[in-house]
């Protein structure tokens, strides 16, 4: 009856044994998945912040004129001035609210004023989420066709993106 | 019996053990950060403009009226043909204290950088007589050098007719 | 006694070689449903990596006017998709990847891209174009691959054509030059599809182009292109969809990026959606200046004739920032004499008498 009974524990035992490591074997890979889902997220913001510069510095409405000779990093300094004025009027915050999304674009030019092209932060109006924030500074040329010089100056360009909940 | 149980709880203990290393290794292994690839993205767009944009940017040299672009500074300095003391509103446009290109920017921002001018030619890289610019808020022993490792970007002025290019180059080191 | 354990023993064996067999099955069993999961999964995942990657390569593009690039991308059929609402707006604009349902359906919605609807093989060709109406509002980006062909019909003299394509730095893209008269003698070399260009001939007529071309279903199609008084500054693009159809849709284009747009788009459709996205920044491009002007010296008095030209810019500005803009709306501004040209000579007037310009 004890041999029985100690086969039978035996059993079970090893039963049991399987199914623990059947479990261990599911926490490791849910885990495995959704550490790897976290960093391919990680990794498109990351280029998504990127995108965000690179097409701030190319806006066409925001270019230098071919005939300065500024190249792909020159930005007008008195269109992004009338940009920062008319920014928050309604058909153009849209427009660049759709095209931006949650982002604050800010102009910092050597020798002169800040100017904020764009601002739509989501963190002071949105309090139920936690934000990533990702921020990059670009350097571009300004021109001022006013005296036909170019200067130097930099964007600020912060991104912001919700926290995946884990 | 006694023996039989004993091997079970052993068996049994090595699995736990085993289980938990692993366990632990995942967690560690996944949840490390990888902030290299993003700090180069961070890197090479900062480098990138920074060469592009300087050398269009414009500066007065000597009594002119009319201001220059650093790449054509750059390329007289290189030809030797400057009409006015070049190399030292270069210099003071780049590293001036306080109001200085440099100063203003890579230096308050913590950048740990090299910005150097160097004629390239068939015989190889040399000067231009321009001096080195680094980060003098970062120790000198830590200061990015040819020595550790780090991310280049440059802008090339073509010497032409003369053969050769002058590249304004900025080199960023980690950390 | 004896034998009542000799039975017991004979029940064992059995009932442990059932209870192996069926956890060995479960056991199994599961792992099979794990690894096949794990496998949709990572072709759903591959199929979104490469849509978000195609999406990223020609968004990058738009940021490097005027590069012909041409990227490797994954062996599959890339399926451009635009949709747009009556009231102008793009709804959807994606690249699919194969049959892959899990792309983002308003990807590419602020991205022009002119391209056929369909591209497949391992390579992508894009190249960009700044368009100016007449000052700069978007960055264009045209696309297509080394299966498409490109088929530039010309009468008299081949030159202008070749010169057009290398101006606009298109050479990359892959172009025969057939003379109009010797087009029934063209041949189908085996590619995917073909695109007829008639560039600027006269009397161009799409129902030559070779019968084994025009089969139902095929996706070739054709575009005439008539250049207006100035040129290929501007003038008008008929598009023939269907070549076994061959009905014509028509529409004035104005500046050679334009022009370029029209010469990609495998079809009307494509065309007039991805310039609805253009449309969209012209009051935004518009305003900018407008606000721009009011950082210029204040006129002099008596005002000087920069100041006369400022003043008169202004209000031209104002023509552009009218509600839903569409093809029709631009047309009437890109007529001879109308706001476009005015803007023109303004600035090449400001120009000439060493004023700041206007764009």
């Amino acid at each position: 009856m004890k041999k029985a009974q100690i086969q039978f524990g035996e059993t079970i035992m090893v039963v049991v044994i399987l199914v623990f490591l059947l479990v261990i074997g599911i926490v490791f890979y849910f885990n495995a998945t959704k550490g790897s889902l976290e960093k391919e997220f990680s990794y498109r913001e990351d280029i998504e912040s990127v995108k965000l510069a690179k097409s701030v510095l190319a806006l066409p409405e925001l270019s230098c004129g071919g005939f300065t000779g500024g190249g792909t990093t020159c930005m007008d300094a008195l269109k992004a001035s009338s940009l920062a004025t008319i920014k928050d009027r309604p058909g153009v915050r849209e427009y660049y609210r759709d095209r931006f999304g949650f982002a604050t674009i800010k102009l910092n030019p050597l020798d002169g004023v800040p100017l904020t092209l764009y601002d739509s932060d989501p963190r002071p109006v949105d309090l139920s989420k936690k934000w990533n924030v990702q921020a990059q500074r670009i350097f571009t040329t300004l021109y001022d066709p006013l005296t036909d010089t170019m200067t130097l100056g930099y964007l600020n360009v912060t991104r912001y993106s919700a926290v995946v909940s884990s | 019996m006694k023996r039989g149980q004993a091997e079970i709880i052993g068996l049994v203990l090595i699995v736990l053990l085993l289980a938990i290393g692993f366990m632990l290794y995942v967690k560690f292994g996944l949840n490390a950060d990888d902030d290299s690839s993003r700090a180069s993205y961070e890197q090479t767009q900062l480098g990138a403009t920074f060469v592009n944009s300087l050398a269009k940017a414009q500066l007065h040299c000597g009594t002119s009226s009319k201001p220059y672009a650093v790449e054509e500074l750059v390329k007289e300095i290189a030809m030797g043909t400057t009409r006015c003391d070049a190399e030292d509103a270069l210099t003071a446009y780049l590293n001036a204290p306080g109001t200085g290109v440099l100063n203003k920017t890579l230096d308050e921002w913590g950048v740990n950088y090299r910005l150097l001018f160097v004629k390239k030619s068939k015989n190889g890289e040399s000067g231009i007589g321009l001096p080195e610019f680094n980060n003098t808020n970062i120790p000198v022993d830590q200061r990015c050098s040819p020595r550790r490792d780090r991310v280049a970007d440059a802008y090339l002025v073509p010497l032409a007719p003369v053969p050769g290019t002058v590249e304004i180059r900025l080199e960023q080191c980690a950390g | 006694m004896a034998r009542r354990f000799r039975r017991r023993g004979q029940t064992d064996v059995p009932f442990h070689f059932i209870f192996a067999l069926v956890g060995g099955v479960l056991f199994l069993a599961f792992f099979f449903i794990l690894i096949r999961s794990v496998l949709t999964g990572s072709e759903d995942r591959d199929v979104r990596e490469t849509s978000y990657a195609v999406e990223t390569i020609i968004t990058t593009s738009l940021t490097n006017p005027d590069a012909f690039t041409i990227a490797e991308v994954k062996n599959d059929e890339y399926r451009f998709g635009c949709e747009v609402l009556p009231n102008g707006k793009v709804s959807e604009s994606y690249v699919q990847v194969g049959k892959g349902k899990d792309f983002d359906e308003k990807g590419l919605v602020y991205v022009p891209v002119f391209s056929p609807r369909v591209v497949k093989g391992d390579q992508l060709f894009t190249s960009t174009r700044t368009w100016e109406a007449p000052f700069p509002v978007a960055n264009l980006a045209v696309l297509s691959n080394n299966r498409t062909r490109y088929v530039i019909v010309y009468s008299g003299n081949n030159q202008k054509a070749h010169d057009y394509v290398e101006k606009e730095n298109l050479a990359g893209f892959g172009f025969d030059f057939v003379a109009s008269g010797n087009l029934a003698n063209y041949k189908d070399a085996g590619f995917d599809q073909y695109r007829f260009v008639y560039f600027n001939v006269k009397g161009a007529d799409p129902s030559s182009i070779p019968s084994e071309f025009k089969k139902t279903g095929s996706s070739n199609s054709a575009l005439v292109i008539s250049f207006g008084e100035k040129g290929d500054a501007s003038g008008t693009v008929t598009f023939y969809d269907d070549l076994a159809v061959l009905k014509p849709t028509s529409f004035s284009y104005y500046g050679t990026a334009m022009l370029d747009a029209a010469l990609f788009s495998q079809d009307s459709a494509v065309f007039s959606c991805n310039m609805a996205k253009v449309f969209g920044r012209l009051q935004t491009a518009s305003l900018i200046l407008k606000g721009r002007l009011t950082s210029y010296p204040r006129p002099s008095q008596p005002p000087t004739q920069c100041d006369l030209i400022y003043q008169s810019a202004s209000d031209y500005f104002d023509l552009y920032t009218v509600a839903n803009f569409d093809f029709k709306k631009f047309a009437a501004l890109t007529s001879s004499g109308g706001t476009i040209e005015s803007l023109e000579e303004s600035n090449r007037r400001l120009l000439s008498l060493q004023c700041p310009q206007l764009y």
